[in-house]
């Protein structure tokens, strides 16, 4: 028994067995699939529809009552399943001569809707490589308990990866054997595209040259464009290729290394933001800003490899609004950051010390920044021991010295410069008062540490210190370096220069400094200083002047410029 | 090597050429074309002619009108134009020329 409903075929109306409506609605379903990606493809199918509505027409004519599924099955027979129709792409094909490729449908990537657990995602794997989904299955759950990852790579498969839809995407799914002869193929094919691209080209502007010279010169001249443009071609090609990949690997690695120094730079937020939410923003913007090239990328290698035909335009658009919100998440953080950065402020203090008894002053920037062990749990240095964070303190570079010649003095001066910045004047003045710079005198050398710590709670705006200088006529400064010299030069010079070498490296190393109870009696070098002046007195007395000289050549030598 | 594969591309590469020719006699709507191809001996799946029809029509080689059928809705006439009639004859001196070259080289066989 079967059910007879009228069918409106495109202005014709056709008495229909319901099993034969259904065959010929999943027909012309999937000629509409075929021909969505086709402009004019609405018009094909309803040119088809038109047809089919007058073969039926003309069967009904001859005295059937209604159509039947073998009616319908002849018309399918008659019009060609939709594989068989050609689409655009083998017009393109067959318009460069490569037609035969549509002969051997390349194999690719699609979810298996058939095969599925969560999306289809595995079982397409499967069918892809030939193998048994379960492996793969078992690769994303090791994945997922392992550190996570196959979660994100599941999901971006899914993404990027199509279903298979229609009978032919199956096939193409299940097909043929991807191996490397394929894939040096499709490399093949991929670049006599772009040489005879590139001979196109050649020839159309050999073309232009030929118009001005008609003689054996001009056709030589032809060949060399021509040859020089193919080679133009395959290397703007080729350097495309590697300069996309150099990016994204790059940006993979930032991404990563952000990811996995983040941990230990949550510390630092205390002394970057004011308040606690834009802290909050900080890494999902840094993620979505990084993350969403990689991923973008990795979509479309997913698909360039596995020949995916569709894309959802709405993944572009959610990538792009994601890329977006990130960026713009990341310039709010900019401007708050950056509205505490408004005014700089920059005060004058002067430091009273002791005149040295000779006519030298040495100044010495005791380490601080990497000088200590890392020991406990929020003790670490980023950048090569430049930003430090000790005791809840952060240290970076921020003293600075300068020897001035000011003839018009008759004494040493020290002047210290404190900057900072602030949203009003008043805040960057505050922050630049809060720093002090601790120093200790022994005579005619004077040691400064070479970063000054930023207690928690007190906000990064730049603080600076400028320690100036200013030597009087006939009297000379120098600035010994910071740890440097007894690594380098352990036994250089001679037996003078190796005493000196010596104690101010002992001094340099045994030294303990301790930011927060930096103070003049506290610090713990008493006895080494005493040691110092002894053998510094002894070099003075003796031989003040070509010791002076002597350290000059020395330092030079080394690169450690007196100012 | 697929035999019917080959033969379908062979027929496919003349189709167009072949329809141009229907086309080139006077107007003609789709199931006309189909009965004179049909009727020369040269049989192809009829739903490859609608995609090539539309084909040729959006690079303006043919253009069509509506015409009211007396025995249901009306139909798609097609016609050429100036630029398929070029395009005709650049495919009819090919279609020369493959024909003597494909003779020359068969005829020994």
């Amino acid at each position: 028994m079967k059910k007879i409903i009228n069918v409106h075929l495109s202005g014709l109306l056709i008495p229909m067995e319901d099993t034969a409506y259904d065959m010929l609605k999943a027909y012309i379903e999937s000629l509409q699939r075929h021909f969505s990606q086709e402009p004019g493809g609405d018009e094909i199918v309803s040119d088809i529809e038109a047809r089919i509505g007058e073969l039926f027409q003309e069967r009904l004519r001859k005295g059937e009552n209604c159509i039947t599924d073998a009616d319908v099955q002849a018309v399918i027979a008659a019009m060609g399943k939709p594989e068989e129709l050609g689409g655009e792409s083998e017009q393109a094909q067959a318009s460069s001569s490569q037609a035969y490729v549509e002969l051997r449908p390349r194999k690719r990537l699609y979810r298996d809707p058939d095969d599925k657990i969560l999306g289809g995602v595995c079982g397409g794997l499967g069918a892809y490589f030939g193998v048994d989904p379960v492996i793969f299955r078992l690769v994303f759950a090791l994945l997922f308990f392992g550190a996570g990852t196959g979660v994100l790579l599941y999901l971006v498969l899914w993404i990027a990866v199509p279903r298979a839809r229609t009978a032919s995407e199956k096939l193409e799914m299940r097909g043929e054997r991807v191996d490397l002869q394929n894939i040096s193929q499709a490399v093949k094919e991929e670049l006599s595209g772009v040489k005879s691209r590139a001979q196109d080209l050649g020839k159309e502007a050999a073309g232009v040259f030929k118009k001005k010279e008609n003689n054996d010169i001009g056709e030589a001249f032809r060949e060399i464009v021509l040859a020089l443009l193919r080679v133009i071609g395959w290397i703007a090609k080729i350097a495309l290729i590697l300069i996309g990949l150099v990016i994204i690997f790059s940006l993979g690695v930032a991404l990563i290394a952000m990811i996995g120094s983040s941990a230990m730079v949550i510390p630092l937020k205390s002394f970057i933001w004011s308040g606690w939410w834009p802290g909050l923003f900080f890494w999902p913007s840094v993620l979505l800003v990084l993350g969403i090239p990689v991923v973008a990328f990795m979509i479309f290698l997913i698909r360039k490899l596995s020949g995916a035909r569709r894309m959802h335009a709405a993944v572009g658009y959610t990538l792009a609004f994601l890329w977006l919100l990130g960026l713009v998440m990341l310039a709010y953080m900019a401007r708050d950051v950056g509205q505490h950065f408004r005014m700089k402020s920059i005060s004058k203090v002067s430091i009273d010390f002791h005149q040295p008894s000779v006519r030298t002053l040495y100044v010495k920037l005791q380490p601080v920044l990497g000088a200590h062990e890392i020991t406990g749990r929020r003790n670490f240095t980023i950048i090569g021991n430049w930003i430090s964070l000790r005791d809840d303190s952060l240290f970076y570079p921020n003293v600075r010295v300068h020897i001035i010649p000011s003839p018009q003095d008759d004494s040493f001066r020290i002047e210290v410069n404190k900057s900072a910045f602030g949203a009003t004047m008043d805040e960057a003045r505050e922050n630049a008062d809060r720093l002090s710079i601790p120093f200790v005198q022994d005579d005619s050398v004077l040691y400064f540490p070479d970063a000054v710590p930023l207690p928690m709670g007190v906000p990064f705006r730049n603080q600076q210190i400028e320690i100036k200088i200013f030597v009087p006529n006939n009297r000379q400064a120098f600035l010994l370096g910071k740890s440097g010299w007894e690594d380098e030069n352990g036994n250089d010079g001679d037996d003078a220069d190796q005493e000196t070498d010596k104690t101010i490296s002992e001094t340099s190393t045994a030294q303990h400094w301790q930011p927060h109870r930096f103070s003049l009696t506290e610090l713990s070098f008493c006895d080494l200083t005493a040691k110092w002046e002894k053998e510094h007195d002894t070099a003075s007395a003796h031989a003040n002047e070509w010791m002076d000289g002597l350290l000059y050549l020395f330092f030079s030598l080394f690169n450690i410029q007196p100012r | 090597m697929n035999i019917d594969n080959t033969q379908s591309q062979m027929r496919k590469g003349v189709l167009e050429f072949c329809i141009l020719a229907i086309i080139r006699q006077g107007e003609a709507y789709p199931s006309d074309i189909i009965e004179k191809m049909k009727a020369a001996g040269l049989h192809v799946l009829e739903g490859t002619l609608y995609p090539l029809l539309t084909r040729l029509k959006n690079a303006g080689l043919l253009k069509y009108r509506w015409v009211e059928s007396p025995s249901g809705p009306p139909r798609k006439y097609f016609s050429m134009t100036p630029e398929g009639e070029t395009f005709y004859h650049m495919l009819e001196e090919t279609w020369r020329e493959m024909v003597t070259a494909v003779n020359q080289l068969t005829q020994n066989n």
